[in-house]
């Protein structure tokens, strides 16, 4: 579990030191798209994306919350007191 | 109800809630990301294109598109009353409200099949042109859903024969209605992006 946490890091770790040529092309696509009408389309289509994720994650985080919250309180466990 | 004897020994989920509820959310945050994906990019070819529709090509019923949305809105609530139904202990209810579904679910494909072949009859084809493609992509894909959310209503309402429900049934009437949900809420979705904006 650790390597693999280990490699993960790593990845990012090298994507994160990426050259800045590969970054220019990202910045020159962004340019080329924002410039014209698929500029728009391609804006609304990612916060279109990124609401539906951010939606989508938020109901399932909720509802493990509550699922959680329920199994506590159906257990009648109490929860630890703070500072311990 | 009576219980399955394999139930009593399942040891509780880490997260509180049933690993088969768990499961069934996830597997409909893939679906949903899936639709997502294809309307994501069905708005950059919309807002990228000059005329939407082209010129010469018809435009989409909203009209019987809605009656598919109220169709497939009560098909939702017959299944709803149906679950209800379930933890009331009331097997001949829950059988009816799945007969309902499934044939609110039948009655639903008909309409789109009825708007396919219109749209299809006006000169709108899948080949072409973005706007029948992606048209007949997204709702095709959903249609495909339905289907399968119709087909397994309909297996377990023909099952569901004793006036009793088993716990394992209970959990797969359960998963179908969070699927079949699923599937009038991506609708609605559809609906709004497709027809309405």
């Amino acid at each position: 579990m650790m390597r693999r946490l280990a490699a993960a890091f790593l990845i990012l770790a090298l994507g994160a030191l990426c050259p800045r040529g590969a970054l220019a092309q990202c910045a020159m696509c962004g340019a080329a798209a924002a410039s014209g009408k698929v500029g728009r389309g391609i804006s609304v289509s990612i916060f279109f994306m990124l609401g539906t994720l951010i939606l989508v994650v938020s109901c399932f985080v909720v509802l493990v919350y509550r699922a959680q919250r329920n199994a506590g309180h159906a257990s009648g466990e109490t929860p630890p007191e703070s500072g311990e | 109800m009576p219980q399955d004897p394999a139930d009593r020994s399942r040891p509780p989920s880490r997260t509180g809630t049933e690993s088969h509820r768990l499961a069934t959310f996830m597997f409909l945050m893939a679906g949903t990301m899936l639709f997502a994906g294809l309307v994501g990019g069905y708005l950059v070819l919309r807002f990228g294109a000059v005329a939407w529709p082209a010129p010469g090509l018809p435009r989409l019923p909203v009209r019987l598109a809605g009656g598919s949305s109220i169709v497939i809105a009560l098909s939702s609530l017959a299944l709803h009353l149906g679950v209800r139904a379930l933890r009331a202990l009331d097997a001949r209810g829950l059988r009816r409200a799945l007969f309902a579904a499934a044939g609110l679910g039948l009655l639903f494909l008909a309409l789109q099949i009825t708007q396919w072949s219109i749209l299809f009859g006006s000169g709108l084809s899948f080949t072409g042109t973005t706007y029948g493609t992606t048209f007949y992509v997204l709702t095709g894909l959903h249609a495909a859903h339905a289907l399968s959310g119709i087909a397994w209503l309909l297996v377990i309402a023909f099952v569901q024969r004793e006036p009793w429900v088993s716990d394992r049934r209970q959990r797969a009437i359960e998963v179908c209605a969070l699927y079949w949900h699923f599937v009038g809420v991506v609708w609605l979705g559809l609906y709004v992006v497709l027809y309405l904006i």
